[in-house]
């Protein structure tokens, strides 16, 4: 009984080779049985939440008696199963997808990395000590390294190197901050260390933290290492974006939650630290969201913003705070899974990722038109979607925090509502854009259409859940996935999205009532026009263009440009480092023989120098 | 029937009979060579397989050459040593040299006088068996300067411009330090009085620290340190190790390196000289700078063959900070990488073979794509670089978390965080061979290359498994097989001499 967990990582694991014997029969059979395999997985995952919420399941697999302390262990409590049953529900929806959006050639590659991806992914949760983690750690991004490079042209491979290079950095620094841990508490145990709680007594533990918060900060797109995220996640299959965006850098927030707020006892210090972080991280990924021209990429910079508040919500250290968080990790999984989702819908039936290409497409695609226009009001929170829920419960949080003492929580609390305003701006741009307006000249009208089955079950399923889990915050998700982890929240102020629903569409029946029994039926309805001109297609204007004003605004206009030709990001500053050293070293080699002996001398006697006695 | 001069003498002898065949048959004698250097080192291999149960159960073996028994305890013959250590690295070198044969039978279509080839290969193979099984300090120069001619000749062989310069550098800084090593052996002599390793261990542990043994510290460090291209003494292998026929670079990165420069280098110091903090701090020293050096040397090369040689000399370094911690968990990570390191780099080079075979260039710029069309050794190469590149779950990975979480161990933070910082720049430097070589698209004039013949796949797909496989050596049941042994071997260190004289 105590190791059925495991089958959570095997699962998917078995099925990797499966899928590609599979695929020898019938390519159909590999895709339905990789769905299949996914499927089984988040229902053995939600099978388990009775038993989990008695006891959590915490057992070692195997033990190293060679080296003491030195297990492979599993902890599923109920924070880990929460975050499992999350990444193996969007994993189902976006293989799904994946059976009809993807068509090229070579996906029997495709179809095994993704289920090796999600396998590793649930690994990584599921390990119960840091150096298990650490592996199946590895994994994920080794796997997801070539889900992104998938369409194997440029701009791919250059975004899957950035991407696995970034996060090797980090998963290497956590490792240095593992190793120390190992040998300074004799365990990695997560449940031992929470146990036992880690203090910060010396600069060296600070150290460590650190450490920690780069490895979880890359994965998770924490600002100023998110810099790899708006490159790759755009550039992968969307059902891939969806996975990256929704559940792999929450995986990153998950360990966080570990880290910051289970295994060590963090100072205020670090409290104010991590708010300013996701402060920072949401204004930027926004403020940057604003000016993208590309669908996926603007998307992209609102997982960054999105982040943001997750890790707001950490850094109050207040319980109503960090459950904010969570859910907030849950909402977005949901809201900006199914946002890819819909843009890759649309990008199936278009071809294009450009925004300012589209135009016009709710009449062709009404549901995704619905669906998006659900996610985008949920990302921007506005009630009663599930988005505006967590996010007043982390402003919840940052206040009662300024209640106990942090600093400057007024101006989290500033950057959190202005950022929220802003996604709700770019989100508009791109539902103008691309669903509203008129269609542009490129698009070919004949072809376009709900995107088939498979690519519409997942975006429905999706956009209900956002739905269901705003009006029914309190009775659903809070009730049986988040409270449970997070002990001892209060709710400050009253908000019930029940009976705001009701009110809402109330509001709405009435202003419908109003409309049909008053005399205001008559409106005038004339073709939009321009100096006298009727609007010929080619004059069409694109939501993209109003925004274009925000570039050229005083301070932004230096800011946005030089952010564009990269000098912002740390991965471009790193690269130039190691290429100068690499030119004075190279420089050196001159391949004269006499040189190179000369070297060799000069070594000699140095060595002579230091065993001189 | 003792088994282990055989191991020295069958590829010395071989050798000479190819030679010979060659003079009387001529040119049938070719097909004939393939046949029996593939015996040969095939045989190595079993015989090296065979040995690891020798050593599980009896431990330490001692053949003395010709029955010349030390009499009351004095030494008057030859003898060859067989413990841990030794056959850990003969192992490896029967490995390689069979995966390196086995590649060369299509692969040395390329060149002319196949024969004298596989006449040098094995000349440098019994070398190198020589060189780990001798147990006095003559013989092991002896054995070492074989492999290394027969190293000079072979890199020289395709006899262009490019090839000899390099050659040439090659063979006189090899001259260079050799003649350092033979200095430092008549030291040793004239301070001990005997040749054999086992009395000179007892005479220095019995007399203690002296300045003849420090400055003959130096000598080897210098000449076993430029074997091992260890910076600053490396400026010959980014020459060398690319000039050669693929398979002989295998075997110069993949082996040869060890078995001459490492593999002396921890002998000496561990089992002859006794290891201290001194030597610990300059082992290290040498392994970080290699690291660093070299890793960064190699990300800049678009020379497919020269950027994986730039590599040897990081992952050389990587073995030096290992060992030269001196605790059971740092050597346990270097022994482990140093088998690793010939597993996949030996794999890397067979694939630049393979890529120069199908493509007729080594420059990376030149390439691209070319997994569509060479599906095994796209993904064999893609396994080696994520094995080098320290990604679970292939081998590198496991040797270099030991490595690491040793320096933690023993509180070399410092040292952790260079070798976190040269594991990075590797992966970088791999993703971009990947990419110009094997991702993206085919360039035009490579549209009619086709999958390389039938022995370099097998031997490329052996070696890609090994990668995989070799991870599991570090479980208690397989490590105490290979690798316990030949760290206990090190951890010894002067009962060297009680183990091997058998009192």
């Amino acid at each position: 009984m105590n190791n059925i967990p495991i089958l959570l990582v095997i699962i998917p694991f078995i099925s990797a080779p499966i899928a590609i014997l599979l695929a020898k029969l019938r390519a159909k059979l590999r895709d339905y049985f990789s769905v299949l395999a996914i499927l089984s997985t988040f229902v053995l995952a939600v099978l388990l939440f009775p038993t989990i919420s008695k006891a959590p399941i915490q057992n070692d697999l195997f033990t190293f008696s060679s080296i003491k302390g030195l297990t492979i262990s599993i902890n599923l409590d109920l924070l880990s199963l929460f975050i499992i049953t999350l990444i193996s529900f969007v994993g189902c929806l976006a293989t799904l997808y994946s059976t009809g959006y993807m068509k090229s050639k070579g996906l029997s590659r495709y179809y095994t990395f993704l289920l090796l991806f999600i396998g590793a992914m649930n690994g990584t949760v599921l390990a119960g000590d840091l150096f298990t983690m650490f592996f199946f750690w590895e994994l994920m991004t080794l796997s997801a390294f070539f889900l992104v490079i998938f369409h194997n042209d440029k701009q791919s491979i250059n975004a899957g190197i950035k991407y696995f290079i970034m996060s090797e950095i980090g998963a290497l620094c956590m490792l240095l901050s593992i190793a120390v841990i190992f040998f300074s508490e004799g365990t990695v145990n997560i449940v031992s260390l929470s146990n036992a709680k880690l203090a910060l007594q010396s600069n060296s533990t600070h150290l460590l933290l650190l450490l920690f918060l780069i490895g979880a900060g890359v994965k998770a797109g924490m600002f100023p290492l998110h810099t790899w995220l708006p490159d790759a996640h755009p550039v992968a299959p969307s059902p891939v974006s969806a996975l990256l965006s929704g559940v792999m850098i929450k995986v990153g927030i998950y360990l966080m939650l570990r880290i910051f707020w289970q295994i060590f006892v963090t100072a205020i210090s670090w409290h104010f630290i991590l708010c300013a972080l996701g402060s920072l991280t949401i204004l930027i990924g926004v403020m940057m969201a604003l000016v993208q021209t590309d669908a996926k990429r603007l998307l992209a910079y609102h997982s960054v913003s999105q982040v943001g508040y997750m890790i707001l919500g950490i850094g109050t250290g207040i319980s109503i705070g960090v459950a904010g968080g969570l859910f907030h990790l849950l909402n977005h999984a949901l809201f900006k899974g199914l946002l890819f989702l819909c843009i890759g819908a649309v990008i199936y039936r278009t071809r294009t990722r450009d925004l300012s290409k589209y135009g016009g497409l709710s009449k062709f695609m009404p549901v995704t038109f619905v669906c998006c226009l659900v996610a985008s009001l949920s990302i921007s929170g506005v009630p009663p979607f599930n988005g505006f829920f967590s996010k007043w419960m982390i402003y919840q949080g940052i206040i009662e925090s300024g209640k106990q003492g942090h600093q400057l929580w007024i101006l989290w609390l500033v950057a959190a509502i202005f950022g929220s305003s802003l996604t709700l701006a770019s989100f508009m741009k791109l539902l103008h854009a691309i669903f509203l307006s008129r269609p542009h000249l490129t698009i070919q009208q004949s072809n376009l259409k709900e995107a088939p089955w498979p690519m519409r079950l997942p975006i429905i399923i999706l956009a209900s859940l956002c739905i269901l889990f705003g009006v029914f915050a309190y009775q659903i998700p809070l009730k049986y996935l988040i409270l449970p982890c997070v002990p001892n929240v209060s709710f400050i102020g009253f908000w019930s999205p029940t009976l705001a629903t009701f009110l809402i569409i109330l509001g709405l029946f009435a202003g419908g009532f109003i409309y049909l029994a008053g005399k205001i039926k008559s409106v005038r309805v004339s073709s939009p026009y321009i100096g006298g001109e009727e609007i010929k297609p080619e004059m069409n204007i694109s939501g993209v263009d109003f925004y274009r004003t925000i570039e050229d605004m005083g301070l932004f206009k230096s800011l946005y440009g030089r952010a564009k030709k990269g000098y912002f990001d740390i991965y471009n500053w790193a690269k130039g480092t190691v290429f100068y050293i690499f030119r004075l070293l190279s420089a050196a080699h001159s391949g004269i023989l006499p040189t190179y002996l000369i070297w060799c001398l000069v070594g000699f006697l140095i060595l002579l120098f230091v065993l001189r006695g | 029937m003792q088994i282990m001069p055989l191991v020295v003498a069958i590829p010395l002898g071989v050798a000479f009979i190819i030679c010979l065949l060659e003079s009387v048959i001529k040119e049938k004698a070719k097909r004939l060579s393939d046949l029996l250097g593939n015996l040969t080192t095939f045989f190595l291999l079993v015989a090296a397989l065979g040995m690891i149960k020798v050593v599980a159960t009896k431990g330490s073996v001692t053949y003395w050459v010709g029955g010349w028994e030390p009499i009351r305890g004095i030494v008057i013959g030859i003898n060859l040593v067989l413990d841990g250590l030794s056959v850990f690295l003969l192992v490896i070198i029967g490995l390689v040299a069979f995966m390196a044969t086995l590649f060369s039978i299509n692969y040395m279509e390329l060149y002319t006088a196949k024969p004298k080839y596989y006449a040098l290969f094995l000349l440098m193979v019994g070398g190198m068996n020589g060189v780990v099984l001798s147990g006095d300090m003559f013989n092991f120069y002896v054995f070492l300067e074989i492999a290394a001619v027969a190293s000079y000749a072979l890199v020289a062989f395709g006899t262009e411009r490019e090839e000899l310069e390099a050659a040439y550098k090659y063979m006189v800084m090899g001259a260079v330090a050799s003649l350092f090593i033979l200095l430092a052996i008549a030291l040793l002599y004239s301070f001990s009085g005997t040749l054999n390793m086992a009395n000179i261990s007892e005479a220095i542990a019995c007399r203690g620290i002296n300045p003849l043994i420090m400055f003959s510290a130096g000598l080897f460090l210098m000449g076993l340190g430029l074997k091992a291209a260890q910076v600053p003494f490396h400026a010959w292998l980014p020459d060398a190790h690319p000039a050669a026929p693929a398979p002989i670079s295998a075997m110069l990165s993949g082996v040869l390196i060890k078995a001459l420069g490492i593999y002396g280098l921890f002998r000496i110091f561990f089992n002859l000289i006794g290891f201290n903090n001194l030597y610990s701090t300059i082992f290290m020293v040498l392994g970080v700078l290699s690291m660093t050096v070299g890793v960064f040397l190699a990300l800049g090369q678009w020379d497919f063959k020269r950027l994986l040689a730039y590599h040897s000399i990081s992952q050389m370094g990587y073995v030096m900070l290992g060992v030269g911690l001196a605790t059971p968990l740092g050597i346990l990570g270097g022994l482990f990488h140093l088998v690793n390191h010939a597993v996949f780099k030996s794999l890397l080079f067979l694939n630049s073979g393979a890529v120069e075979y199908a493509t007729r260039t080594r420059q990376l710029k030149e390439m691209g794509g070319l997994s569509k069309k060479m599906p095994i050794t796209g993904a064999t190469c893609g396994i080696a670089s994520f094995s080098i590149a320290g990604i679970p779950p292939f081998n590198g990975f496991w040797s270099k978390l030991i490595i690491i979480i040793a320096c933690i161990q023993t509180g070399k933070y410092i040292c952790a965080g260079i070798a976190i910082l040269a594991a990075v720049l590797t992966l970088t430097s791999f993703l971009k061979v990947q990419k110009y070589a094997f991702f993206g698209k085919l360039p035009e004039r490579l549209k009619g290359i086709k999958e390389v013949p039938v022995f370099m796949r097998i031997s490329m797909i052996i070696l890609a498994v090994l990668c995989v496989g070799l991870g599991l050596l570090v479980l208690p049941g397989v490590r105490a097989l290979i690798l316990t042994p030949a760290v206990e071997v090190l951890t010894n260190g002067s009962r060297y001499a009680q183990i091997v004289l058998g009192n």
